[in-house]
């Protein structure tokens, strides 16, 4: 069996109300899955239920063939990095002890070190001194990626990292999830931005009420570029 | 009811000529002494606050225990410095066991819950403190060389008070610095900004939260057993303090360290010069008012960096 994130017929509950329905999904290594929606449809619980950030949680989750369970802490030490919507910099630790706090041993070994993440994102080493808190929205949400991308994840669970984004920031969160997925991390990107995620998804999801609706390869997408605008107006009309 | 606390300006060294600037010297140290203790003990509830998300109202309890713990330490035959030392220690282990075996126990869940939980546990520290002996006033001396006055021209100062400003600078100090260089530190300072980021980069809330309660344990004990020669020893002291400890954390912004540290030094100055020029109700009322301005308008507190909940 291939190594990958894996969901199998999971259900989260905030309270009473149920939230995902027997969501099964897996993003291989090295793979960016583009899990897409209107709002309110369960994309934000499902990357929160990996992190283990539901209260109630049901269905098995599983990384690399081991099982992802616990408290949010241990699942993220077995390799999974959740970005946030609201991008939740650490607002008083400077840009550099935001990047240092995630650092993790063993992250020496991998392909992206301190200095090759910089150069992604060269408005954060001119900023290194400065409170997280006082960065613009997207020197923040660069400093997330960073952070995330730091901290030695296997797989990277992207909560629309590019909303409300100058293009400039947009191309370079871009980069980075590139960056990402070339050095063989896993990437679940939750994107409102269709052409930001047709250009780095290997492959779609469209969930609707807590389902998965519609699974899309690249090479569908690719003959016919309107399919997801179809699969979410379909969705929206239902 | 908290004038008790405060140090009688007054009584020190404003006799003779310069009455005046003397008074206002003498109430300035007794406000720094006053706003130190705030400090040592009021840090310990911000951390415990910012990584936990616990208004912890047994923190007062833990200021009785320290203070009685050094008195009760030294009155068994042991030097005021083995006191100083041992009482702190015993206090941060007591936290610790309360925190791995009581407040883990209601992590994340509402905030009236902790508010409830750890106003039962100050109700029973300070049961237990009566129990072994702690409705008497104890007295703890400070050591032969700290007993004196120093003489500054008209000025004198009470040597004791001095060591203790000095011993709670020293203390934030190492712990402000240790916060700032130290990986510990810095994954406290991560957590203390938000908990559940810091989780999912891996950081150990549990364990940090134990160190945390054990950390603020201790401070409040030192500043316990370090104020003891000045209030006494009882078991509800620290009810006293707490109260004030409140108003320095909703002034500086609830978790913000830097905000903890100058609102415990202007809680100091504001009780004791006030006490000092216009007596301690309306101290207390120019506080209360002040707290309250704050709550509604600058909620974040001095430096808008505080949570609000």
């Amino acid at each position: 069996m291939r190594d990958a994130l894996r969901l199998k017929d999971v259900s989260a509950y905030y309270g009473r109300a149920q939230i995902l329905h027997g969501v099964s999904l897996e993003v291989g290594a090295g793979e960016v899955v583009c899990l897409l929606g209107l709002n309110g449809m369960g994309k934000t619980t499902t990357l929160r239920t990996i992190m283990g950030l539901v209260e109630r949680i049901e269905g098995q989750i599983s990384l690399n063939g081991t099982p992802l369970a616990g408290p949010t802490h241990r699942r993220s030490r077995l390799g999974v990095t959740l970005v946030p919507e609201d991008r939740k910099v650490f607002p008083t630790l400077t840009v550099e002890e935001n990047m240092m706090v995630a650092a993790k041993p063993g992250a020496s070994g991998s392909d992206l070190t301190r200095e090759r993440i910089l150069a992604l994102f060269p408005r954060l080493e001119e900023r290194l001194g400065q409170k997280g808190g006082t960065l613009s929205g997207g020197e923040q949400q660069m400093l997330v990626m960073a952070r995330a991308m730091l901290s030695n994840p296997k797989y990277l669970l992207l909560d629309e990292p590019t909303e409300g984004l100058s293009p400039t920031y947009v191309e370079a969160i871009r980069d980075g999830i590139l960056a990402a997925r070339a050095c063989g991390i896993g990437v679940l990107l939750v994107e409102q931005s269709l052409p930001l995620a047709r250009s780095v998804g290997d492959s779609f999801l469209v969930i609707e009420n807590g389902e998965i609706r519609f699974h899309v390869a690249q090479s569908t997408v690719e003959g016919d570029p309107g399919t997801l605008e179809r699969m979410l107006t379909i969705e929206e009309g239902v | 009811m908290l004038i008790s606390l405060t140090l009688k300006g007054r009584a020190l060294g404003a006799e003779g000529p310069g009455e005046g600037i003397v008074l206002a010297l003498s109430l300035a140290l007794n406000g720094l002494v006053l706003g130190s203790i705030l400090l040592l003990f009021s840090l310990g509830l911000t951390l415990i606050y910012g990584v936990g998300r616990i208004v912890n109202f047994a923190h007062g309890a833990l200021f009785s225990a320290g203070a009685l713990a050094g008195a009760w330490i030294a009155s068994s035959g042991h030097s005021f410095w083995i006191a100083l030392v041992a009482a702190p220690l015993l206090i941060g282990a007591v936290g610790l066991v309360l925190d791995w075996a009581v407040l883990a126990r209601i992590r994340d869940r509402p905030m009236v819950d902790s508010l409830l939980l750890t106003f039962g546990l100050a109700l029973l520290i300070t049961g237990v403190l009566y129990q072994m002996g702690g409705r008497n006033l104890t007295m703890l001396q400070p050591p032969q060389g700290l007993r004196g006055t120093l003489t500054l021209g008209t000025l004198s100062l009470p040597t004791y008070r001095i060591f203790v400003s000095a011993l709670a600078v020293a203390a934030v100090a190492a712990l402000l610095f240790f916060l700032k260089n130290s990986n510990w530190g810095l994954r406290i300072r991560a957590a203390n900004d938000d908990p559940e980021m810091g989780a999912c980069l891996g950081i150990d809330r549990e364990s940090l939260m134990h160190s945390v309660v054990a950390l603020g344990a201790a401070l409040a004990a030192l500043a316990g057993v370090a104020a003891a020669p000045i209030f006494t020893a009882y078991a509800t002291v620290g009810d006293k303090i707490l109260i004030l400890a409140f108003m320095t954390v909703i002034l500086g912004g609830l978790g913000s360290l830097r905000g903890a540290v100058v609102a415990a030094y202007v809680v100091g100055m504001i009780i004791v010069f006030g006490e000092g020029y216009l007596g301690g109700q309306v101290a207390l009322m120019l506080l209360f008012g002040m707290m309250m301005a704050m709550l509604i308008r600058w909620p974040r507190g001095f430096f808008g960096e505080g949570r609000t909940e």
